[in-house]
Order: structure tokens, then C-alpha cells, then sequence
């Protein structure tokens, strides 16, 4: 979202620029009785002027307006969520993080690193991995065994991480058979 | 300023090491970026979501007839906006002067996204009589990523230096390749590329924020 906002604020900071410089020039120019110079306004102002306010048109580019701005408004308030999990250290001077999302990485490969295992998809948030492994065999009871099998492999290497505030682990194991 | 606030260095160090638990999430703040900056963009964002939503809804209510069935069906741009303007003679040069500080506000906020609180060099001795001698940080922090990516299990490390040149902070980002656990780097790294940086300043309490990064297709070098 930070970055997502840094783009946002150059565009609309550019846009801004660009247009209240324009629109400087252009009323000058028009108090020296010029034509317009760059911003083609006067198509536009007939436009407006033949338009009523309950007109399709009108009413369209209200309805985006205020989807967009509701969007932008809510996006902006809502709550920033961390991505952050702090790994336990020694050293009080150093915080060491490891984001959800590199956790789902590596609840995945150590998934993937049990024999049968075909694929496995995690979803983290701080306090909450959910992790899905796909085990390709027609055998329930197998198929069971290389589940938890995924799944001892999976808190061992979240174990392993020693986070300060490890989120809860849950496994689900899909068995597919083709 | 109150008093009640955080002093002004609070949020550009972190906690210092004073044995105590690690620093919160204080020190979870984003590296080398200036915070006012993430601010003022999300305050700015949501004003002009505010704005768009505002003017959106005012228009949509004007033409639903919420304000009377004579607004819905008369233009947008109807002849009174022009026949103010023609009797107000101050009309065209307040929009100019409006128009001019939108352009210079945007001009602030874009220049904005250029600032970061990394810092360039360092202070290592300021004697009036011998000269002062800087340490050019990327001298340091080229260092610390050339020690780090010498670790096994590291694909690629990006260092820097945030904070006040006086108080600094190193930021290190340590991208995996999936052959060693983040858990297992993480004491090497503090104990070695680490130390080594607070060795080399000479600030044993160098506060550093070390950040595992996993992509999603690691890069394995052949070594």
C-alpha cells in the first residue's frame, strides 16, 4: 500500500502541477484577449453548457467519481495491516523480520520437501498460516500419513524460525488423484 | 511538540540496547523512507478521495433531483457562472491564484517522494586543527552486502544507512535462495556482517534491522 500510494502521489502530484500551471497561462492569456493556448476549453465549456445534470452523461461521470473517491477514501482509513514477523534474536539492537509472505515461501518448500508431496500453497498473516498440500495418491490412509508427515515438516520449519509471536499453523491436505 | 510525545529521534532509532525485550514494533518502521513522507501521502490521498467522493455525490444528488427538479434539468455550466464572473472583476484572477497554488502544493508533494532518511556519509572525526574525515557509507554497506551474500543461502543483500548521519541505523535486506532457513542466517548474519559494521564505525550499539526476503522462485547460483 506504501508503495501503491508513492505511485498514486506522483501521478496525481504531476497531474496537479501540470494543470494548475495550465490553468494559470490560460486565464493570462485570456485576460490579454488571446486564444487558448494549450488547455482546448472551450469544445469542453459547450459541452457543460448543453448538459443538463440529469443527463446520462452527467450522471455517469458523477456515479465514477464517487466510486472512485469512496475507494481511494477507504483505502486510505482502513488500518495498515503488518506484514512483518519479527524473528527472536540475541542482539536487542537488531530487529530481524521475515514478511508473511516470505513465510508462506517457507512453509511451502518445507512441504514440498516430503516425498509424495505433489504441491503445497500457504497463506500467512500474523497470526494465522493456513497451508494446503496437494498429495497425489489414491491410497486414503497414505495419503493421510504424507499429510502429516507435510504437516511435521511444515511447523518444524516454522519452529525453526523462532518467531517472537509465530502465527497458528493449520494444514489441509487435498488428495488428487488422476 | 508536547511533552507527552516521543521525542523527535524516537522514531529513527530504535529502542536501544538496554538488555531489555528486543524493540517493539517501533522498530518496525519502514527503512530508509522518511515517515512524514508515507504520512502526508496517505493524508493527501484520502483528502482527495474525500474531495472526488464529495463532488461525485454532490453531482449525482443534483441530478437525481435531490436538490429540486429545476437544478436536474438545467446545464452543468449554466449562464450564471459566466454572468458572475463578467460582474465580479475579481473572479478570473482568484481562479489564476487558485490554480497557482495547486501547482505549487503538487510541485511540494512531488518532490517529496524524493526524500528518504538514508544517510551518505559518516562523521568519523571532526578535529578543527586535523580536518574532518568522513566515511562515505556506501563504502560500508558495500561491504556488509559483499560479507552477506558470501553467506551460503544468500542470493543477493542490499544494505544501508537511515537515520541522522550522527545516529545511524543500518537497514539490511537479505534476499534467500531456499538452500539455508531464515532462522539459521539470522544469528550469522547479527554475529557477522553485523558486528563487523559496529566494529567498523566504532558504535558497538549500531542499531540494525535485518529483513529475510523469500522470493517465490529462488535463484540458485551454482557455487
Amino acid at each position: 500500500m506504501r508503495t501503491l500510494d508513492r505511485v498514486l502521489a506522483v501521478l496525481l502530484a504531476a497531474g496537479g502541477l501540470v494543470l494548475g500551471v495550465l490553468v494559470v497561462v490560460e486565464v493570462v492569456a485570456a485576460g490579454l484577449g488571446r486564444p487558448p493556448v494549450a488547455l482546448p476549453y472551450s469544445p469542453v465549456a459547450a459541452w457543460l453548457r448543453e448538459t443538463p445534470w440529469s443527463s446520462a452523461a452527467a450522471l455517469a461521470v458523477a456515479a465514477g467519481l464517487a466510486v472512485l473517491g469512496l475507494a481511494l477514501l477507504v483505502a486510505e482509513l482502513a488500518p495498515r495491516r503488518r506484514t512483518d514477523l519479527v524473528l527472536t534474536g540475541d542482539d536487542p539492537a537488531t530487529t530481524a523480520t521475515l514478511s508473511v509472505r516470505s513465510l508462506a515461501r517457507v512453509l511451502e518448500s518445507a512441504a514440498t520437501g516430503v516425498p509424495g508431496v505433489e504441491r503445497a500453497s500457504a497463506r500467512v498473516r500474523r497470526r494465522r498460516a493456513r497451508l494446503s498440500v496437494h498429495v497425489p495418491v489414491r491410497d486414503g490412509e497414505e495419503a493421510t500419513r504424507i499429510g502429516r508427515e507435510a504437516q511435521s515438516a511444515a511447523s518444524a520449519a516454522l519452529d525453526a524460525l523462532s518467531l517472537r509471536a509465530a502465527p497458528r499453523l493449520r494444514v489441509r491436505t487435498r488428495q488428487e488423484v488422476r | 511538540m508536547t511533552p507527552t510525545a516521543p521525542t523527535p529521534t524516537a522514531p529513527t532509532v530504535p529502542a536501544p540496547a538496554s538488555g531489555g525485550p528486543p524493540a517493539g514494533p517501533a522498530a518496525l518502521r519502514p527503512r530508509t523512507r522518511a515517515r512524514g513522507v508515507v504520512r502526508a501521502n496517505r493524508l493527501v490521498l484520502a483528502l482527495v478521495g474525500l474531495l472526488l467522493a464529495g463532488a461525485g455525490g454532490a453531482a449525482l444528488a443534483a441530478g437525481s433531483g435531490a436538490f429540486g427538479g429545476g437544478v436536474a434539468d438545467r446545464p452543468v455550466l449554466d449562464g450564471s457562472v459566466s454572468r458572475f464572473a463578467e460582474a465580479h472583476g475579481w473572479y478570473w484572477p482568484v481562479v489564476a491564484v487558485g490554480a497557482g497554488l495547486v501547482a505549487l502544493l503538487s510541485l511540494w508533494w512531488l518532490l517529496a517522494q524524493a526524500r528518504s532518511d538514508r544517510v551518505s556519509a559518516l562523521p568519523l572525526s571532526r578535529d578543527p586543527r586535523r580536518g574532518h574525515t568522513d566515511l562515505d557509507a556506501a563504502a560500508l554497506t558495500g561491504a556488509v552486502e559483499d560479507e552477506v551474500e558470501g553467506y551460503r543461502g544468500v542470493a543477493r543483500a542490499r544494505a544501508a544507512l537511515s537515520g541522522a548521519a550522527t545516529a545511524p541505523a543500518l537497514a539490511l535486506t537479505v534476499t534467500l535462495d531456499g538452500r539455508v532457513g531464515p532462522g539459521e542466517l539470522h544469528p550469522r548474519v547479527v554475529q557477522g556482517a553485523v558486528a563487523h559494521a559496529r566494529q567498523a564505525l566504532g558504535r558497538p550499539d549500531l542499531p540494525a534491522r535485518v529483513e529475510f526476503v523469500l522470493p517465490r522462485r529462488p535463484r540458485r547460483d551454482v557455487r
